[in-house]
């Protein structure tokens, strides 16, 4: 019988979604086993069933709150699929214009709302201020940037759908609505703002790196394989393209795999102390199979970025050469270099003669049984896949979503973590907070990936085998 | 008879026999409603209308009850107010209204309108959460009864005005639900006509038009009103267009033609449907049809034809054009020596000369006997197979059918006979079911041209006594032919026979926006033969078809939603054709190209 | 400067996407002067893990598990005016849709059936249980404001806390509120 002692971190905050986190100690206090786990669940992949697949959009943009457009995408996609059809170019251009608007919003707000608070005013500060409200005390003109930031993303997504969100923008086809010549230029007179501040972002961050790069390297830092879309010259891309895996040195272990046909490559494990599932490359197995998605991964399978201030910032990524970025910190930073690539896009798809264009739906009826479609979130690869009737009438649908396919790099990020930080039978908030933080790295969709909703609060408590509490933090302080 | 009341303090005047709520409606006074539609029988289910008579606490439905001279009504006050609210909440609770994801959700749904307007924002009820199914095998519309608030609009439509009385209610209390025939779902109903009449009545977003769903929304849209040139009825559209694409179409309920109605065609298959569009001039280049400019169609078609004389130029034309279009045909004698317009195997002289009554619908609407000769209005002109349907089953009108092939009317109708001949006893029959009958009318198509029709035409007009015949009214199978023949334009009954008996060398066939693409003009084998035989064919058509490609030269020809013109219905009316987009790719307007062509 | 002591809210979310929360974010720079007002405790953005005393309490999302209600009935206790905040608050929306299938064949399809999953099993171990059925939150507590949306717009936020903070009752009519 082992004398097991169980921290319990519950809820974990400043993260999308519901989740708690167990750490469980041996005899003698060291770290045995870390759990994150993920305590929401809403069953889109059943509830969807009987449903017209044209409202499928608007069905799953209600997993997310933070990444609507991400299922709304994925979910278009699927849908042309279904119909057989391939949408007029300037549909592909304003769906992707809507994306690099996400991206923009749900990295500011990753970044400045949610972990800035940790790096701005201190891990270990004041738990009763370490948040976006305690940042626009302390650092105004920071947290006005960020909030400007967040706003410009908003309000491309608005501009261009209708809506900042859940738009019904997005449809089977194309999409529902163009954008006018006073609305392009409207949003092009926001970009230098929102560079200006998307770059500060960097520096800013660069800074802490530079003075804390102890740390940063090895916060949560171990090894994995990667996986992500990247375009058939294998620069980084969002909308479309073709799926990368490469491994714990970057070599690539598969490439330019059809997304339909993820089911070939993918798996998903269960685990009975998680609603969240564990993806896993098949040829690996379970779990040796992990993989991380989202910004780091993308920036460690890419070959390049296309626009050039972002592949300025990428170079050094690289640092010069192939290096590939282990530590769970550095999601913030790929994160942030995806902001400057996502404006810089969007420069480009205003500029594009065929943006203002009319051209943008095709009526058509269903002719596949069943449709795929990926693209990348701002949070990684995120699947839907749907079967249909005759009559579009759903009959299955599975779902993949991005920060799935992190659960198991996230429970091993906590792991990593507290090994470091978590001390025997002493409970520090500070560290606590780490742990927490190696998980705010990932930026996690936890109604996303759960495709469900649920939360714990977060206490933590010291117990021994035989229940009785030895310590006890609170978060209230 | 006039009478007087007084309907929140103001003085209202209306006839015996109105509704409270029609007479408030006409004196400017508002009432909220949810199951009340103009020109439908009264249901009185959804309580939204109520009303206070005299001072009785009695809350009455105003929609359902008639008025009465010198009453005294109350339209709204605190109470009222206070159980309008209570019904919204019951029935927002009562299904699963889940806004969010419906198609109908931004502005275009009247329970979310009765909402808004009550401020509600909590439901004092608890939630019923029932399952409910979703019919999706409908032709072009769906049913989520979980959005259904039984307001019975579409049973009363689909009963009242299409006539097939396709939908009514099953299962009993909580459990009630619109159904399909004898429950079954819309793919395997033997009665519906995919009119969509059911969705344009429909309040909520539980009936929907399945390829407009979240194109629109409707609110947002322009509404354009146009006339339908699918057939020689004419019926008045309201086109709900965003951004140059076409959101929806309904009927137009003022116009004097339809009042709102549409069949299939109309409603639906001139643009819920996807085609092949001609968007450039084509020219062959070694065996190959490829895009050019309209300069180089053009000067192709002078260089290969200009030598050729008037003799050897043949021109056929689609009943479907405008009067326009009619009349600038009708110009080209000097130029073409042969023109012609055809609609289909014998039926083209019919449809340049049919008899017509400017009163038409009028005379159909107050039969009490409707006789169909070699017609097939079902198929064809389907807003006039409601108006029989209707009379036959909301007045009793008597209805007779004589036409080769069976059609859905065959089971309203009182005799019916595919074949008939001179036979003494199906004629005394047919005298028995008119005896009596005070306004018959006599519809009549191509088919009623044929030696047996003509038989039986005569042995019909026999059967009525002296001076009370039957309203004789032509349904031509094509849009406008009488526009052609008025323009002089010879009618084509048989293509083979027309290409062959000349010198024809070079022929131009003007198919405009035929959904076929024209190839019904090479239903007949021969046809298709002959035509490969000539030096040269030109067609100028909307749509890709195998007429088109076998052509040397085509020119892309505008649909009905970028049209501006005319026509003039089987009424002898003539109905505005408006355009509600922009033309499409390279296409121009019928006439201009002939224009150019002919110059 | 005011001298006024801040409203303290705390804000909670259920079963929901977090989208009514992104549209409370969507005040951007509203939400300096707003923070003049309020004084933001618990919430899923800030670190605070327990609800303290507050006037004003927000609840975003249905409730679908025992936690969420746990959560709900909390938050009531330590509010003065409990304000519901978005359509699966007030009427259940998209998460009740599962209330048409049984719990059972929803969490079969999600853990064991889907094409991906391999050898899966549905979890059970240190997870909240999930309520048979999805339901709103006046279903449980007493709600006395509501703001409507799916998510409601910023605007519509910031009219209805402006009402509450000025002792009103947020009032809708359709030029300020939306179901969708």
């Amino acid at each position: 019988m082992t004398d097991t002692n169980t921290i319990t971190i519950n809820p974990v905050t400043r993260i999308e979604g519901h989740a708690k986190i167990t750490i469980h100690l041996d005899d003698v206090g060291n770290v045995s086993d870390t759990r994150f786990h993920v305590v929401e669940f809403r069953g889109f992949e059943k509830f969807s069933e009987g449903r017209f697949f044209a409202e499928m959009p608007q069905i799953t943009a209600r997993i997310c709150g933070i990444c609507p457009v991400s299922h709304l995408l994925a979910s278009a996609k699927a849908c042309d699929a279904i119909l057989g059809v391939d949408i007029p170019r300037p549909a592909k251009l304003l769906r992707e214009l809507l994306h690099m608007g996400q991206l923009t919003q749900s990295h500011a707000l990753s970044f400045f709302h949610l972990s800035a608070p940790d790096l701005l005013l201190g891990w270990d500060s004041d738990p009763a201020t370490r948040n976006v409200v305690g940042l626009i005390q302390k650092y105004p003109d920071i947290a006005r940037k960020g909030i400007r930031l967040r706003q410009f993303g908003q309000e491309v997504i608005k501009t261009t759908g209708g809506r900042k969100i859940h738009p019904d923008f997005p449809v089977p086809g194309g999409v529902n609505k163009a954008l006018t010549v006073k609305e392009r230029d409207i949003l092009r007179a926001g970009l230098p703002e929102a560079m200006a501040s998307a770059k500060f972002a960097l520096e800013l961050l660069q800074k802490y790196q530079a003075a804390n790069s102890e740390e940063t390297n090895t916060f949560a830092a171990f090894d994995s394989n990667y996986m992500g879309l990247v375009r058939p010259d294998g620069a980084l891309e969002h909308y479309d393209g073709k799926l990368r895996f490469t491994d714990l040195h970057g070599n690539t272990i598969e490439d330019q795999i059809n997304p339909s046909n993820y089911l070939d490559v993918i798996g998903e494990a269960t685990e009975p102390w998680s609603y969240l599932k564990f993806p896993f490359i098949k040829a690996q197995g379970y779990p040796d199979g992990m993989y991380r998605v989202g910004p780091l991964a993308r920036l460690n399978i890419a070959d390049k970025i296309s626009t050039p201030e972002a592949q300025k910032a990428f170079t050094e990524w690289r640092a010069g050469s192939n290096c590939i970025r282990t530590s769970s910190f550095h999601y913030h930073w790929a994160r942030l270099i995806e902001i400057i690539y996502a404006l810089e896009r969007t420069a480009e798809l205003l500029d594009d003669s065929e943006i203002t264009s009319t051209d943008i739906i095709v009526i058509a009826e269903p002719k596949n049984a069943e449709g795929v479609g990926v693209i990348e979130a701002p949070r990684g690869t995120l699947f839907h896949h749907y079967w249909v009737d005759e009559y579009g009438r759903i009959e299955k649908a599975n779902l993949i979503v991005a920060t799935g396919h992190n659960n198991l790099a996230m429970n091993h990020a906590v792991r990593v973590i507290a090994d470091k930080y978590v001390k025997a039978r002493e409970l520090k908030e500070g560290m606590l907070n780490r742990v927490e933080a190696a998980i705010r790295c990932y930026d996690p969709c936890l109604s996303c990936s759960t495709h469900a909703v649920g939360k714990m609060p977060l206490v933590v408590e010291l117990v021994d085998p035989n229940g009785n509490v030895v310590d006890t933090l609170r978060r209230d302080a | 008879m006039n009478i007087t009341l007084t309907i929140d303090g103001k003085k209202c005047t209306g006839t015996a026999g109105q509704t409270i709520l029609e007479i408030a409606h006409a004196n400017g006074i508002a009432i909220p409603t949810l199951c009340y539609m103009k020109n439908l029988s009264p249901w009185g289910g959804c309580r939204m209308c109520i009303v206070e008579i005299g001072g009785s606490p009695k809350a009455v439905p105003s929609c359902a009850t008639p008025a009465t001279d010198g009453s005294t009504v109350v339209t709204n006050n605190d109470r009222l107010t206070h159980l309008r609210k209570l019904t919204l909440e019951l029935l927002f609770s009562e299904r699963n209204h889940v806004c969010p994801i419906c198609p109908m959700n931004k502005g275009d749904c009247d329970l979310q309108q009765q909402g808004y307007k009550f401020g509600i924002d909590a439901i004092r009820y608890p939630y019923l959460y029932p399952t409910f199914p979703v019919d999706l095998s409908g032709k072009f519309l769906g049913i989520d009864h979980n959005r259904c608030i039984l307001c019975t609009r579409c049973v009363r439509t689909c009963d009242e005005v299409e006539g097939v009385h396709t939908l009514d209610i099953g299962n009993r209390g909580v459990k009630n639900q619109i159904v399909v025939d004898l429950n079954t779902t819309f793919a395997k109903s033997t009665t519906c006509t995919n009119c969509g009449a059911c969705v344009s009545a429909c309040p909520t977003g539980a009936l929907f038009d399945k390829n407009a769903a979240f194109h629109g929304p409707l609110t947002k849209c322009r509404q354009v009103r146009t006339t339908c040139t699918e057939c020689a009825v004419g019926c008045g559209l309201v086109v709900y267009t965003k951004e140059n694409r076409i959101v929806d179409v309904f009927g137009d309920n003022d116009s004097p033609v339809n009042h709102g109605h549409l069949c299939a065609r109309g409603r639906y298959e001139t643009w819920a449907v996807q085609r092949d569009r001609i968007t450039q001039p084509l020219v062959r280049k070694n065996g190959k049809l490829v895009p050019v400019s309209w300069d180089e169609a053009l000067q192709t078609i002078r260089g290969e034809t200009g030598k050729l004389s008037p003799q050897t130029k043949g021109l056929l034309v689609s009943g479907k054009v405008t009067n326009e279009v009619a009349g600038a045909i009708g110009k080209l004698k000097s130029r073409v020596g042969h023109i012609g317009m055809y609609v289909a195997d014998h039926e083209a002289s019919f449809c340049g000369e049919p008899a017509f009554a400017s009163d038409a619908f009028q005379r159909i609407n107050d039969s009490d006997a409707i006789i169909l000769l070699g017609a097939e209005p079902s198929r064809l002109q389907g807003v006039v197979a409601a108006r029989i349907r209707t009379a036959v089953r909301k007045r009793g009108a008597k209805l007779i059918i004589l036409n080769a092939r069976t059609s859905d009317l065959d089971a309203y109708a009182d005799v019916v006979a595919s074949v008939v001949g001179v036979e003494r006893a199906f004629w005394n029959r047919v005298g028995a079911t008119l005896k009596g009958t005070k306004r018959p009318v006599l519809l009549y198509g191509p088919n009623a041209m044929s030696p047996v029709g003509i038989t039986a035409m005569e042995k019909l007009i026999q059967l009525f006594e002296n001076g009370s015949g039957p309203a004789v009214i032509g349904l031509p199978t094509t849009t406008n032919a009488l526009a052609l023949s008025g323009a002089g334009v010879e009618a084509v009954d048989d293509v083979s026979q027309w290409l062959t008996g000349g010198a024809l060398r070079a022929v131009y066939i003007v198919a405009t926006d035929e959904t076929d693409g024209g190839a019904k003009v090479l239903r007949d084998r021969e046809v298709v033969g002959l035509l490969k035989g000539f030096n040269y064919v030109v067609v100028q058509a909307a749509y890709n078809s195998r007429l088109t490609e076998l052509a040397h030269v085509v020119l892309p020809a505008l649909v009905w939603s970028e049209k501006r013109g005319t026509i003039t219905n089987f009424e002898g009316r003539e109905l505005p054709v408006s355009p509600v987009l922009e033309p499409h790719g390279e296409a121009r307007d019928d006439k201009a190209i002939l224009e150019s062509v002919f110059a | 400067m005011s001298d006024k002591p801040k409203v303290k809210v705390a804000t909670v979310w259920l079963g929901g996407c977090a989208g009514c929360h992104m549209s409370f974010l969507d005040l951007d720079e509203r939400l300096i002067d707003l923070f003049k007002l309020i004084e933001l405790t618990s919430s899923p953005i800030s670190d605070l893990k327990e609800i303290p005393v507050v006037d004003v309490g927000i609840v975003e999302g249905a409730v679908c598990n025992e936690e969420n209600e746990h959560v709900l009935r909390t938050l009531r206790k330590q509010c003065k005016v409990l304000v519901s905040l978005g359509d699966c608050a007030m009427t259940g929306n998209v998460p009740a849709l599962r209330n048409q299938k049984t719990l059972d064949e929803t969490l079969v399809r999600g853990y064991i059936e889907t094409e991906s999953t391999h050898a899966g099993e549905v979890p059970n171990e240190n997870v909240p249980v999930l309520c048979k059925k999805v339901r709103p939150i006046q279903e449980f507590v007493k709600v006395d404001a509501s703001i409507p949306g799916c998510p409601p717009d910023a605007d519509a936020i910031w009219y209805a806390l402006t009402e509450l903070l000025a002792g009103r009752k947020p009032v809708w009519n359709p030029t300020n509120v939306r179901y969708d």
